[in-house]
């Protein structure tokens, strides 16, 4: 039990380390005359130094075994961090995935607090499985996502650049995707029920992420999902115990 | 505070809606000079490895995000130009299109944007922007 935690540990460290490479690449962005720019520049200059804060946070959670004391505080400190960056920029930097990340930090936060045990770790898993059941769920009642308006529009006509082929796709054939995208979203939770069923949901996650990269360019998802996959089973082995 | 609660209380609505997507233009603004728009925040080429590492991508998306808030105080401050001027959004669309300009100019000193949907010659204009002075950019 305490090696998937450790694993999930690992798993997050690693998403969150890209998006900390990601963060200081674009680290303008938070000074002078870049979009998110603060009031003066020693507030400005304090803000891009906390991004690579970040770096020695992610150190110490990459070796545990060197300062487990210091294990909680380098979550407490990402997870401000990413508190701090989402007011900065007035939203949740990457939208939906954010969310999930943070809950990630949370509970793996509280996970460290002696006597809480790996219960916050089945809330997490939960919360995975809800993120792919809902999103599905509410996409049942749109008519666009029924008719395949919707995934056309996004495909077509949006701000992603899709691959090419795309615009030789009819709406019947979008349609067809529409319902795909909303069963496949819908059951995956359900996947977990079948024997081997961990395995099951894996493969259909990660195909499911990767084309969600493909077509949209959005690698923060990939990451983030996949990093709670642990959770997932570690709820899945208290079926076992 | 609301950016706190949508990071606590996340919707799960991807893609939930489509709506049609503006296009972004700027120009500099030149006496005498015949009005050339230029689109801007256009998607970057993918490749395998922005799986692992994209920031232009991710930057470029959180910077639309900007403008569908801009969008909303847009709506919300029509007919009043100066309040619209004034507020975070609009502020922060500045400093993205003067980014853009000084791109294409590093002496621009004034510029305009417009959202339009599609095409911009086309189709009507969904906003246009009154004479903005650049704003610089650290180095």
């Amino acid at each position: 039990m305490e090696s998937v935690v450790t694993l999930l540990s690992l798993c997050l460290a690693f998403a969150l380390y890209l998006q900390s490479c990601e963060y200081v690449a674009i680290r303008k962005e938070f000074l002078v005359g870049g979009t998110w720019a603060g009031g003066d520049v020693s507030q400005n200059a304090l803000f891009v130094s906390h991004l690579y804060l970040r770096f020695v946070f992610l150190v110490l959670i990459f070796l545990p075994n060197f300062f487990p004391s210091l294990l909680p505080w380098a979550w407490l400190g990402l997870l401000i961090s990413q508190v701090v960056i989402s007011v900065r920029v007035k939203s949740p930097f990457s939208g939906g995935v954010e969310g999930l990340i943070f809950w990630a930090q949370v509970c793996l936060l509280l996970s460290q607090i002696e006597g809480v045990g790996v219960t916050p770790i089945y809330f997490l898993a939960i919360l995975v499985l809800c993120s792919y059941f809902l999103a599905g769920f509410k996409k049942l009642f749109e008519s666009g996502w029924r008719n395949g308006t919707t995934l056309e529009g996004y495909m077509k006509k949006s701000w992603y650049r899709v691959p090419r082929f795309i615009q030789n796709i009819s709406l019947c054939q979008f349609k067809w995707t529409s319902w795909a995208i909303i069963l496949t979203q819908m059951l995956l939770p359900f996947l977990l029920f079948l024997p081997s069923g961990f395995i099951l949901f894996s493969v259909v996650g990660i195909v499911f992420h990767l084309s969600i990269f493909y077509f949209f360019g959005l690698n923060r998802f990939f990451w983030g999902w996949l990093a709670c996959y642990p959770a997932v089973y570690l709820l899945l082995r208290l079926g076992d115990i | 505070m609301l950016s706190i609660l949508k990071l606590v209380f996340p919707s799960w609505d991807f893609f939930r809606r489509y709506e049609a997507f503006p296009v972004v233009y700027v120009t500099e603004v030149l006496p005498g000079n015949a009005t050339v728009w230029k689109p801007i925040l256009l998607p970057h080429a993918l490749k395998l490895r922005h799986l692992f590492y994209n920031p232009c991508e991710n930057l470029r998306l959180a910077k639309l995000n900007v403008l569908l808030a801009l969008i909303d105080e847009i709506n919300a401050w029509r007919g009043e130009p100066k309040k619209l001027r004034t507020t975070p959004y609009y502020q922060c669309f500045l400093r993205i299109c003067s980014q853009e300009v000084l791109i294409q100019n590093p002496n621009a000193k004034f510029f305009k944007f417009k959202l339009c949907h599609e095409n911009a010659e086309q189709s009507e204009d969904l906003f246009l922007s009154a004479e903005e002075g650049v704003i610089w950019r650290a180095l």
